[in-house]
């Protein structure tokens, strides 16, 4: 999958898969600065994902704040060609000012073996 | 018709003043950076979270940390304000991103009083830098 790249960042268009729907989200950054996947509330709601009274609660803590998310098992969680079935993920209010609609973090990108190469621009699963 | 038990008065007295806040809320008198800062002016009651869970069963939460602390990759919230009730956690949500948006340095969070305990994992990021 070619990365998209905006502002200097590189964006990958994922897919999500719950509770038997399908969700493709463009907006995706891929970081891995970022040990956790998030995905923004409004965006997962239309397949029907909240925030239940038992999910697992974060902190998440950085230098432009803090912020509160919660935890989510999806049946599926593809970029492109690499995907992980039964993937837990981080939802929040993922307000920073700018269009994002999550973020696939090291957690994803280390469970597929991901070979990112800036060179083609684009995400890949290594050779064989 | 029995009277209104103890318990209930107790909690009517305790939570009125938020009451009356989201009442206001809702009917678009006040905004939700002015609740935070009436909930300031008022010096609202700090209470820990069993003493929450019984003023407030069953319900959505959003509460701000009034004091906590972070040890061994935990969040620990000592004593929390409640800031409003929501019949669900999809506008439960939908606040807090509004209240987060207004005032960030505020420990906000959404909770449901089913929950027992309040076991946060603490997580570090160093955030997103773009070229603007």
């Amino acid at each position: 999958m070619n990365l998209q790249m905006r502002d200097g960042l590189p964006y990958v268009t994922v897919t999500l898969l719950y509770g038997g729907q399908q969700l493709d989200l463009a907006n995706v950054l891929l970081d891995t600065g970022s040990a956790g996947t998030l995905f923004a509330a409004d965006q997962v709601l239309t397949v029907g994902l909240q925030y239940d009274a038992d999910d697992p609660v974060q902190r998440i803590r950085g230098i432009g704040g803090a912020e509160f998310d919660f935890v989510k098992r999806i049946g599926r969680l593809s970029v492109g060609e690499l995907q992980v079935s039964d993937f837990a993920i981080e939802v929040g209010a993922m307000d920073y000012g700018f269009a994002i609609d999550g973020i696939i973090g090291t957690d994803f990108l280390l469970q597929v073996g991901a070979v990112i190469d800036l060179s083609r621009l684009e995400i890949r699963r290594a050779s064989p | 018709m029995s009277q209104p038990s103890h318990k209930v008065q107790k909690k009517q007295t305790y939570g009125y003043r938020f009451n009356r806040l989201s009442e206001n809320l809702r009917l678009g008198k006040v905004s939700g950076s002015e609740v935070l800062e009436s909930r300031v002016l008022s010096r609202s009651p700090s209470m820990q979270w069993q003493d929450i869970r019984q003023h407030y069963p069953h319900q959505w939460l959003l509460v701000e940390a009034i004091t906590a602390h972070s040890a061994a990759g935990k969040r620990v919230l000592e004593h929390l304000a409640v800031i409003d009730t929501f019949p669900d956690s999809v506008t439960a949500m939908q606040r807090y991103t509004q209240l987060h948006h207004d005032a960030p340095e505020r420990e906000i969070y959404v909770f449901h009083t089913s929950r027992e305990t309040l076991d946060i994992v603490e997580r570090q990021w160093l955030g997103i830098r773009g070229v603007r």
